[in-house]
């Protein structure tokens, strides 16, 4: 009887896993315009693009770590604390939205959340094209792509460009994607497994091993309940955006092509260690618990996903 | 006029009616493009493509073959892509169309939208199920021994479950719900159970999904895409046929509009071709008008431009066709050289223009015309009037021949009646005209004439011949008088005559000087002076035979021709100016000119030009009268020759040299231009003149003048100054090179030999120079200048040249002054004479000394011998000064020996005193006063002694030498180190000169000295060192065998205490 359900699952589950992984390799994108992305990323670290020329993206996209804060919560202009753990920039270009709610569809029209958003950048279009334009050679940088020159949409089109260009390749995992068997442990292909056993890789799949759907936090043990802190704004998710019941709590699955580099997790930066948020997810995401070694083979499988970029040694 | 006026506006307001209309259709037609509505139809069907795509993906989420999403994200980008392209309201491809194909755009936008969010819900609710179906086995497996097995089987329940969420079989489902009733029952009767609690909880959370699943389903299936997709298109299609239809029927319109158009156009064209045609025939009339015209005719528009022109015109003008004339009004006035308008202006009554008289190039009179038009041209007309004014001219002449001619004329009528008589006739007879008129020319008679004669007058007249003849007749006051007559018939056009004319001349006057005449021609043809007569045009009309004689031209040869066959061609324009501008003044010129006979001698004359005026003060002749002076002239050249010239070589004396250095200067200083004096003075002429006789030195200056004559230009002057000095004046030369290219040509030359009367003569020249205005402005100063650069060049050395230069100048200037200090010196005994050591290193001993002049001055300090003894030479004090230290030396050393031997003396003698007279017997009296031995003594002389190539030099060296003086040469190298010629000379000591001691420890290699000690002792010579002050000087000295050295290494020139103290304490050491 056993052995008829074990045959059942493998035809349903396994049929696409032997022709194809439901992770593929993170390639770099093509096309990009290398003035655009010399200039994105120095906009990206450019602090006039802050209200009080405190802040930049880089302050809380740090590249030379994994490109995300290392603190729970971001603090923006003024020390003023932020809502949500600030995503990394790494391998955004793959996100099918851009924040945790998924509010912008395109990296474009993701620069002008933080630098609005009081709490971040805290400033406006105007005061910023403004600061940039009294710099002759910024100007000129400008000039020389851009037939309009200093412009929010332009500003937004440089940072967006080198923000695609931002992709880490050739993690060990993506080796062994690509036919390199010897790339990864036994244990990490265990975990792999595991991953795919129980069920993550149902949220967690694509290139980016996420980024690509929404799910609730918390889908059959409440998490908020439990979390033993306030309901805030920012927990509702996708509900601000929508406004519908049925999207109350959901927010955009995170990628874990660098969670293994990550300090704080979820998005409310909750969690400190990557065991812990993987229990916390099987707990609220799957209803089961997970024993430590199956929690620790699927760690060890997660740190092979995560790739490089030269920017991260940058500096 | 008017009507046509209006009738073009019309047409223009019509044409551009046309036009806007045409363009309207136009631009409408322009908005329909076939691309835009490929471009459409392409996002239409990109909006079926993508909607199927998302189809699709739903379709593959509700199965579960979709293991990952990332082929969402494109496809979203394109959605919101294509979306943007049917919403935009702005945007080119569906803005605002039609209100249909925007609401059902709208709508399929809001379906996409919709879909995608059932999409993302399908995706979150799809991993839910499939995770609680990953889930359930394990609580299955859980369950085994579970108490609860007994009721069912677990696993049959999640087989139903899994029947039922992939295969959605309705027996699953209510097998599945039979047996959750079973669960549901079991869990409230055990509340404790939570393994089957939780069984219960994950089918339950499974089974709400699903049906969540299942509802997002229906949701997503009931959205019309489809058919709202299908709207837009046929709403698009709709549209767009409409617009096609609409499109050709502008295109139509468009068709007419054109033809329209065309046919207006074509009717214009017509119109114009017809105008054209009609002014073309007008012009062409006009033209062809104008061309007929017998005057000139040209018509310039207001712009100043020429419009239009006859032949006739060009033809008053001179030119060949319309191309020469020029093109405006402006241009034609200023052509010069065409025409010559007379200033005054005519005012014509009868046209009320003003006119004027222009005569042409071609000589024609014209009429001149011009008057304003219209339209502000101007019409300019010229009527030859050439003809008439020739005729005017013609009879005002033969008036006024008449009137003022110089004979009386008188007019008869056939009876022979006074018609008309000339002014002339009244001033000749005395008779007024009003008193003949009407009366018989026989008034005149004087009564002498015979009657006869008159008759044979009237015959020949009557008969119609002229006739001519002389009258005697009778003055109104009585007095009688000649005249010839020539009276001759007037005819009218028909041949009969009508008048009488008589034309009559006084000759009372030509018949009284014809005597004289004779008398005078008599006198020019018998005169010694040379006479010659031209007309005023200076054509010769007379000559007599004295002026044959002198000018060597017979009067056939010159007649007619002009005095200036007889120019020399030595006199310049100035002087003919000058003469004419005196005759036509004075009336008569008188000078001495050169002229050139017939055989071409040119030779002087003297020659009186006069003017004769006739009555009328008009110049009738010249008389020109020559005088041949020939003779004359050759006495005052030979004067003049012998004041300024040498007489032996012919060259300008110093005379004439000063005057045109004089004259030279100041040309120079006008014109700024440089000059130069060379100062020449032959080497050893005084000897050949000694030598060979004044005649041969005579002769050598001759030669020497005509190589100079050679060497420079024909403005340059080279004079014999005096003896064997010659001065070049050069005139006007570019610089100093110029000057120093002619003093090494004169050089070069000169040094090549002289051949008289068989014998090769050697001189040389030395030359000095001196440049103007550089050195000096002022004729002798630039003489003296160059004769002290002369001596300079002889100084140094035979054949060289030198300029002038201004330490020269000062030179001269201390020499001057040391040679007076030196006179007193020498008499007052004040030269003191010292003496340096020669020692002889290979027998360690003294060998002796040399004596050397030393002069303290109490102004001057010591000076050196370097300074003086050149003075002392060039003065010739060295004789006085020479047998002085000679003297006194052989006093001086006369006793002193070193250790047992006598010392030496060497004594200077400079190669002047050789010609100032030293000599042996001198030299002998000397040693005799003093009783110095000849043996001990010799005699130092300069190289250049040796270079005097003379058989008395030698002679002199000898007569030394024979009394057992030894001689030696001084400073041996530094001028001709060439030890040949020493062999021909009794030299017995070399001394060589200190400076190639001082240079033999720094260029030991190179140094001359061993060459010298072995030539030297090849030859038996001694040589001694000079000048040895250090002891590695010594040491290499006596490494080369040199024996005998002198210098301040031993001791610097001493006193005669000195000395004696210093031979002491060397005998000591």
């Amino acid at each position: 009887m056993r052995s008829i359900l074990t045959l059942i699952y493998l035809l349903l589950f396994s049929t696409h896993g032997f022709a194809q992984e439901p992770i593929t390799p993170l390639v770099k994108i093509t096309g990009l315009n290398p003035a655009k992305i010399a200039l994105g990323s120095s906009l990206f670290r450019d602090v006039r693009l802050s209200k009080d020329n405190s802040k930049s993206c880089f302050s809380c996209h740090d590249l030379t770590d994994n490109g995300a804060d290392s603190e729970p919560v971001s603090r923006g202009v003024n020390n003023l604390l932020g809502s949500v753990k600030s995503p990394t920039v790494y391998n955004s270009g793959y996100n099918f939205v851009q924040f945790w709610d998924g509010r912008s569809r395109t990296l474009e029209s993701q620069v002008s959340g933080p630098i609005h958003n009081p709490v971040e950048l805290g400033t406006n279009w105007i005061e910023v094209v403004q600061k940039l334009s009294s710099d002759p050679v910024k100007e000129k940088r400008f000039d020389d792509i851009y037939p309009d020159g200093i412009t929010a949409a332009n500003i937004a089109d440089a940072i967006a460009t080198f923000e695609r260009s931002l992709v880490t390749t050739s993690s060990r995992f993506d080796q062994w994607l690509t036919g390199d068997k010897n790339a990864l442990t036994e244990r990490e292909l265990e975990g792999y497994r595991l991953f795919k056993g129980y069920g993550c890789i149902s949220c967690h799949q694509g290139k980016n091993v996420g980024g690509n759907m929404y799910a609730r936090m918390g889908n059959i043990r409440d998490y908020f309940a439990e979390r033993e802190k306030p309901v805030t704004k920012a927990d509702l998710g996708r509900f601000n955006v929508t406004g519908r019941e049925s999207d109350r709590h959901l927010f955009k699955v995170p990628s874990l092509r660098l969670a293994s580099l990550q300090k704080y997790f979820f998005h409310d930066g909750s969690e400190s260690s990557l065991q812990g948020a993987i229990k916390v997810m099987a707990r609220y995401q799957l209803g089961r618990e997970i024993s430590s070694d199956d929690a620790e083979l699927i760690e060890a499988f997660i740190r092979s996903l995560a790739g490089a970029h030269p920017e991260m040694v940058a500096e | 006029m008017s009507f046509r006026f209006s009738r073009s506006v019309y047409l223009q307001i019509f044409l551009t009616i046309a036009l806007v209309v045409v363009l309207v259709f136009f631009l409408k037609l322009n908005t329909l493009s076939t691309e835009q509505h490929t471009k459409r139809v392409d996002i239409l069907l990109k909006l079926n493509e993508v909607d199927a795509q998302l189809d699709q993906i739903a379709l593959q989420l509700l199965t579960s073959s979709l293991v990952q999403y990332d082929v969402l994200v494109p496809l979203y980008e394109e959605i919101d892509q294509t979306t943007r392209n049917i919403t935009d309201k702005n945007g080119a491809n569906f803005g605002a169309l039609t209100a249909e194909i925007d609401k059902a755009a709208s709508e399929i936008h809001m379906q996409l939208i919709q879909k995608q969010e059932l999409l993302e819900q399908m995706k979150t609710n799809a991993a839910l199920v499939r995770n609680s179906l990953l889930y359930l086995p394990t609580l299955s497996n859980q369950l085994n021994d579970h108490p609860f097995r007994h009721v069912i089987e677990p696993h049959d329940l999640v087989l139903d479950m899994i029947g039922f969420n992939h295969l959605g079989s309705r027996s699953s489902r209510d097998s599945l719900l039979e047996k959750l009733l079973l669960v549901d029952r079991w869990v409230k009767n055990h509340p404790q159970d939570q393994l089957l609690k939780n069984f219960q909880k994950h089918i339950q959370f499974n089974l709400a999904v699903l049906q969540r699943l299942e509802q997002t389903q229906q949701i997503y299936l009931s959205i019309p895409s489809d058919s709202t997709l299908e709207e837009l298109r046929t709403n698009y299609f709709n549209y767009y046929s409409t617009e096609v239809k609409a499109s050709k029927r502008l295109s139509s319109n468009l068709l007419i509009a054109c033809v329209f158009l065309g046919l207006f156009i074509i009717y214009i064209l017509h119109r114009l071709e017809m105008s054209r045609r009609d002014v073309q025939k007008a012009s062409d009339l006009l033209h062809d008008a104008i061309e007929r015209l017998s005057e000139g005719f040209a018509l310039y528009a207001s712009d100043g431009k020429l419009r239009l022109v006859n032949s006739r015109w060009l033809e008053l003008y001179g030119m060949s066709s319309q191309d020469e004339m020029p093109p405006t009004l402006g241009e034609f006035n200023s052509l010069e050289f065409g025409k010559v308008t007379t200033d005054d202006l005519e005012y014509d009554e009868a046209t009320g223009l003003h006119q004027r008289l222009q005569k042409t190039i071609t000589n024609r009179w014209l009429q001149v015309s011009d008057a304003p038009t219209s339209d502000g041209g101007i019409v300019c007309v010229r009527v030859d009037v050439t003809d008439f004014k020739k005729a005017e001219h013609q009879l005002r002449l033969l008036g006024r021949a008449v009137e003022q001619s110089p004979t009386s004329i008188v007019i008869t009528d056939v009876d022979g009646q006074i018609e008309y008589v000339n002014p002339k006739f009244e001033q000749v007879t005395g008779y007024a005209e009003t008193e003949v008129i009407g009366k018989n020319p026989r008034i005149l008679k004087s009564g002498y004439t015979c009657h006869s004669d008159y008759e044979s007058l009237w015959d020949q007249l009557m008969s119609g011949e002229e006739w001519r003849g002389t009258f005697y007749n009778q003055k109104k006051d009585g007095s009688y008088y000649w005249e010839s007559a020539s009276i001759s018939p007037i005819r009218d056009k028909l041949g009969s005559i009508t008048n009488f004319i008589a034309v009559k001349e006084d000759i009372t006057q030509q018949k009284l000087s014809h005597d004289e005449l004779q008398a005078a021609a008599a006198v020019f043809e018998a005169t010694q002076e040379g006479i010659m007569t031209t007309d005023p045009e200076l054509k010769i009309t007379a000559v007599n035979s004295a002026f044959t004689t002198i000018t060597g031209y017979s009067e056939e040869d010159v007649l007619g021709k002009s005095p200036a066959i007889l120019s020399s061609g030595k006199h310049d324009r100035q002087f003919y100016v000058e003469m004419w501008k005196i005759l036509q003044k004075e009336g008569r010129w008188s000078s001495e000119v050169w002229n050139k006979r017939k055989n071409g001698e040119i030779y002087p004359q003297w020659l009186s030009i006069s003017v004769i005026y006739d009555d009328e003060e008009n110049v009738s002749q010249y008389v020109a009268v020559i005088t041949d002076m020939t003779e004359r002239k050759k006495h005052e050249e030979q004067i003049h020759n012998q004041a300024y010239y040498d007489s032996l070589t012919e060259l300008p004396n110093r005379v004439l040299l000063m005057d045109r250095i004089v004259h030279d200067l100041k040309l120079a200083d006008r014109n700024n231009y440089l000059s130069s004096l060379l100062f020449i003075d032959l080497d050893r002429f005084k000897r050949v003149n000694d030598t060979m006789g004044h005649e041969v030195g005579d002769k050598l200056l001759i030669q020497v003048a005509d190589r100079l004559r050679c060497l420079v230009r024909s403005t340059d002057t080279i004079s014999r100054f005096g003896g064997d000095e010659f001065v070049i004046l050069l005139s006007n030369i570019s610089g100093e090179n110029h000057a120093a290219l002619v003093a090494e040509k004169i050089i070069k030359s000169l040094k090549e030999p002289f051949n008289i009367e068989g014998f090769e003569i050697f001189t040389g020249a030395s030359v000095g120079i001196s440049m103007s205005p550089a050195d000096s402005g002022e004729a002798l100063e630039l003489l003296r200048l160059a004769d002290m650069a002369m001596y300079k060049a002889k100084e140094s050395g035979r054949n060289q040249y030198h300029f002038f230069t201004q330490s020269m100048q000062e030179k001269v200037h201390r020499r001057v002054y040391l040679e007076q200090k030196l006179r007193i010196a020498i008499d007052q005994q004040e030269i003191q004479t010292f003496y340096q050591p020669i020692v002889c290193t290979q027998m360690g001993k003294v060998y002796g000394v040399e004596a050397l002049a030393r002069w303290f001055d109490a102004e001057e300090g010591n000076v050196s011998p370097a300074e003086f003894i050149p003075v002392a030479e060039e003065s010739g004090l060295i004789a006085q000064l020479g047998e002085m230290v000679l003297e006194k030396s052989c006093l001086d050393i006369k006793n002193l020996e070193f250790n047992g031997s006598p010392l030496h003396l060497s004594v200077n003698v400079s190669s002047r005193q050789y010609d100032l007279g030293f000599s042996a017997e001198k030299l002998r009296a000397i040693l005799e006063r003093t009783g110095f031995e000849a043996t001990r003594l010799s005699l130092e002389l300069t190289e250049s002694i040796l270079l005097e190539d003379d058989k008395n030099i030698l002679k002199w060296l000898h007569d030394f030498t024979d009394m057992g003086v030894r001689l030696s040469i001084d400073d041996f190298g530094t001028g001709y180190s060439s030890l040949s010629y020493l062999k021909r000379f009794p030299i017995s000591i070399l001394k060589i000169d200190q400076a190639f001691i001082a240079d033999l420890i720094q260029n030991k290699e190179s140094s001359l000295i061993p060459t010298i000690v072995s030539m030297a002792d090849s030859m038996g010579m001694d040589v001694i060192a000079e000048g040895v002050e250090v002891e590695s000087q010594l040491k290499a000295l006596s490494d080369l065998q040199c024996t005998y050295v002198q210098g301040f290494y031993y001791s610097k020139p001493l006193s005669k205490q000195e000395l004696h103290s210093w031979l002491s304490k060397a005998l000591c050491s």
